[in-house]
C-alpha cells in the first residue's frame, strides 16, 4: 500500500471518528489514560534517573568514601563520672597511609578531609551544617560548580586565613540579605568570612561549609570537647573523611574491597563507615527499574482495558455498517481494502488517543514533579514510543473487527437490513 | 459477452437451499435484457452471480471472454470494479458520504488520484443531471435523485456492462419512467444492460426478456 493510499484510508478513518464524536471520545479515553500513564512514567522515570545519576555521580562514581562515625560503645574510662578521658575514634592517618600503600600499584589516589564538630552560628542563630576542612585535591574528586564569589581553588590560596566557602543549601538556610559573600560565620569560637558559594550535587539537601584544610587543622585541631547535661567529653578524630579514587569505574569494587579489608584489620570499634557511590547508583537503578516495571504494568493494564473497549466498539461498528461493506464490495473493494479501512479507522482512533495522551502526559509530568520532587522530563523518545504504542494498540485490537468486516459475504451484506 | 453455463447456487441453510439449478444463459454485447420472475425465483441471485458478488456453487461464469470461476477474491473484486456496474432497487448509497463521494467511490478502489476522481464524478453527475446536489447527503435527496446518483456511480468506471436490480421499484411512476429513460440512453451509448424488473410493460421495451422460475429459465424472448 503506497503513501497516498494510506493517506486516503486514514482520512476516511478520521472522518468516521468525527461522525460519532461522543462515541469516539469515550472510546478514546482508555487509550488517552494509558498513553498519558506511559509518557508520565517514562518522563518521571527519566527525570528520577537523571536526578539519581547527577546526585550520585556528584559523589564521584570512581570514589570510595570512608567517614569517621562516633561508635555507640566507648572505650573511655574516667575516675570522675562528669569528666571522661579523651575518646579516640574514627579514621586515622595510619589508615590513610596503609590504604595508600595497598593501592599504590593500581594508581588509586587517597584524599583526606578534616571534619569540624563545632557548631556554626550566623548572626547569633545556630545553623545546621557539616563543616569540612578540605585540600585542593578534594575539588578534583567531587563535582562542584561555582555559584558566585571565588572559585574553590582560591580557597586554598588563602591557606591559613579564616575564610569559608559555603554550598547553596547552606546559603538558602542562612536567610542572608545579600548574596552571602562577605558574611561572617562563627564556628566554635572562631569567625570566618564567606568568600564563595558553590553547588556540590553530592551535598545537595544539606548545608556544608568548606574551610582550607590547614586552617581547619590549625584552628580546631583534632580534639573536640562536648559538654552535655553536666557531662564533659573529649573526643579526638584524626580524619573526618577519607576519599579513595579508583583509576577507573571497572576497578571501583576491587578498590572498595581493599579499603574495607584494610580498615577492618585496624578498627576494633564500629567507628567508621564506607560507602561506594557506584554501588549506591546501581542499587538506586535497581529500585528505579522495579518502579518502572510497576508503572509499565499499570500503563499496560490501562492500554489493554482501553484496547478491549475499542475492539468492542469496532465490532459493533462493523455490525451496524454491514450494508456499507456490501456496497463497497459491490463497487470493487477487495477483502484487503475493507481490512485496511477498518484497521485505519482503529489506528486513527488510537493514534488520536495517543496524541491526546501525550498532551495529557506533558501536563501531568510537571504536576507529578511538584508532588514527588522528581524532575520529570518529556523526551522525544518517550513521545515516539507512546505514539508507536498507541498505533500498536490500534493494530492489535482492531485486527479482529477488521477481519470480521473483510470476510463478510458481499451478497449477504448487500441484503442485510 | 456474459455466459452462464450450468450454474448452480446452493445456500448453506438447513439441508442446503438450491436457488439456481443448472442455469444456462448467454447475453451478447449491446443487448438490453430484462430478467422477469416471481419473488424467490432466483433473479437476484443470478444477477449477483453474473455480477461476481456471489460465487456459483458449480458451473461456469464467463464475462468478456474471461472465465471468472477460478478467480480469487482480489481478482474478482478488481474485475468487478472495472467491468461491471450496478444499480440497486434501494439505491445502496452510503449515508454518510455526499453525492460526489458516493459517485467517486469505485475509483477510490481503483486507486485513482482524488483530483481525477472528482473530475470524473462531476462528468457523471452532469450526465444524470445531479451536479447541483453534489455536496448533499443521500438523506437530503428524493428517491429519484438517489437513483440518479446510484446510476452516476455505476457510470464512473465506464464499465461495458451494467446490471440493474429493479431500478424503478422504489420510485413513483413518473420518476421511474425518467430513470428508465436514462437507462435506455445508456444502452444507446453501447452498454450491455441486464435489468431485473417486475414491470412487464417496461420489460417489453427491452431487446430481450428472460423469465425465471424456480431457478431455471422458462422463457427467453428476443
Amino acid at each position: 500500500m503506497n503513501v497516498s493510499r494510506a493517506n486516503d484510508f486514514f482520512k476516511e478513518g478520521l472522518r468516521n471518528i468525527m461522525r460519532y464524536k461522543m462515541r469516539s471520545a469515550l472510546t478514546l479515553l482508555g487509550v488517552v489514560f494509558g498513553i498519558a500513564a506511559v509518557i508520565t512514567m517514562m518522563g518521571i522515570g527519566e527525570g528520577a534517573q537523571r536526578s539519581v545519576l547527577e546526585e550520585i555521580s556528584g559523589l564521584g562514581l570512581r570514589n570510595i568514601i570512608a567517614e569517621s562515625v562516633r561508635p555507640t560503645q566507648t572505650n573511655s574510662t574516667g575516675s570522675d563520672a562528669s569528666v571522661r578521658d579523651r575518646f579516640d575514634y574514627g579514621l586515622t592517618f595510619r589508615d590513610a597511609r596503609k590504604i595508600e600503600a595497598a593501592l599504590e600499584e593500581i594508581g588509586a589516589t587517597v584524599n583526606i578531609a578534616h571534619q569540624i564538630k563545632h557548631s556554626i552560628y550566623y548572626r547569633g542563630v545556630k545553623k545546621s551544617a557539616k563543616t569540612l576542612g578540605v585540600n585542593p585535591d578534594y575539588w578534583n574528586m567531587v563535582h562542584a560548580e561555582p555559584v558566585r564569589g571565588v572559585w574553590t581553588a582560591m580557597l586554598h590560596e588563602e591557606l591559613s586565613k579564616k575564610v569559608a566557602i559555603i554550598n547553596r543549601d547552606f546559603f538558602d538556610g542562612m536567610d542572608a540579605m545579600g548574596d552571602g559573600l562577605g558574611e561572617t560565620l562563627k564556628i566554635g569560637n572562631q569567625y570566618f568570612d564567606v568568600i564563595g558559594v558553590v553547588d556540590v550535587p553530592a551535598h545537595r539537601g544539606y548545608g556544608y561549609v568548606y574551610l582550607p584544610y590547614q586552617t581547619a587543622v590549625d584552628v580546631f585541631g583534632d580534639t573536640f570537647m562536648k559538654i552535655e547535661s553536666g557531662d564533659m567529653e573529649y573526643s579526638r578524630t584524626e580524619i573526618g573523611q577519607l576519599i579513595v579514587q579508583a583509576p577507573d569505574e571497572a576497578s571501583v569494587k576491587a578498590v572498595a574491597e581493599v579499603v574495607n579489608y584494610t580498615l577492618q584489620g585496624s578498627h576494633e570499634l564500629d567507628d567508621y563507615t564506607v560507602y561506594v557511590p557506584l554501588n549506591i547508583l546501581e542499587s538506586k537503578q535497581r529500585t528505579q527499574r522495579i518502579l518502572n516495571l510497576v508503572l509499565v504494568t499499570i500503563a499496560a493494564i490501562s492500554l489493554i482495558v482501553g484496547g478491549i473497549g475499542i475492539m468492542n466498539i469496532m465490532l459493533a461498528s462493523v455490525t451496524e455498517r454491514i450494508p456499507e461493506i456490501g456496497i463497497r464490495r459491490a463497487v470493487g473493494a477487495t477483502q484487503q481494502d475493507i481490512l485496511y479501512q477498518f484497521l485505519a479507522e482503529t489506528t486513527t482512533l488510537t493514534l488520536t488517543g495517543g496524541v491526546l495522551g501525550c498532551i495529557s502526559g506533558m501536563i501531568l509530568i510537571p504536576l507529578a514533579s511538584t508532588f514527588t520532587g522528581w524532575q520529570g522530563v518529556v523526551t522525544p523518545g518517550s513521545v515516539i514510543v507512546s505514539l508507536l504504542v498507541s498505533v500498536a494498540v490500534g493494530l492489535v485490537f482492531g485486527i479482529a473487527p477488521a477481519v470480521n468486516a473483510s470476510r463478510m459475504d458481499p451478497g449477504a451484506a448487500l441484503r442485510y437490513e | 459477452m456474459i455466459t452462464l453455463e450450468k450454474v448452480v447456487k446452493t445456500y448453506d441453510v438447513g439441508d442446503g437451499l438450491t436457488i439456481l439449478k443448472g442455469l444456462d444463459l448467454q447475453v451478447d454485447a449491446g443487448e438490453f435484457t430484462a430478467i422477469l420472475g416471481a419473488s424467490g425465483s432466483g433473479k437476484s441471485t443470478m444477477l449477483h452471480i453474473m455480477g461476481l458478488i456471489h460465487a456459483a456453487t458449480s458451473g461456469k461464469v464467463v464475462i468478456n471472454g474471461v472465465d471468472t470461476s477460478s478467480m480469487d477474491d482480489m481478482e474478482r473484486s478488481r474485475f468487478r470494479g472495472r467491468t461491471l456496474g450496478f444499480v440497486f432497487q434501494s439505491f445502496h448509497l452510503i449515508p454518510h458520504l455526499t453525492v460526489m463521494e458516493n459517485v467517486e467511490l469505485p475509483l477510490f478502489y481503483q486507486q485513482v488520484p482524488q483530483k481525477e476522481r472528482r473530475a470524473r464524478a462531476m462528468v457523471c453527475l452532469e450526465q444524470v443531471k445531479m451536479t447541483h446536489r453534489w455536496d448533499h447527503l443521500p438523506n437530503q435527496l428524493s428517491g429519484g435523485e438517489c437513483q440518479r446518483t446510484a446510476i452516476a456511480r455505476s457510470l464512473i468506471s465506464d464499465t461495458p456492462i451494467l446490471f440493474a436490480d429493479e431500478p424503478t421499484g422504489n420510485l413513483d411512476v413518473k420518476t421511474g419512467e425518467q430513470i428508465f429513460k436514462l437507462l435506455v440512453d445508456l444502452h444507446g451509448e453501447g452498454k450491455t444492460m441486464v435489468v431485473i424488473t417486475h414491470d412487464e410493460e417496461m420489460a417489453k421495451r427491452m431487446n430481450r426478456r428472460v423469465r425465471i422460475s424456480d431457478g431455471m429459465i422458462i422463457e427467453d424472448h428476443s
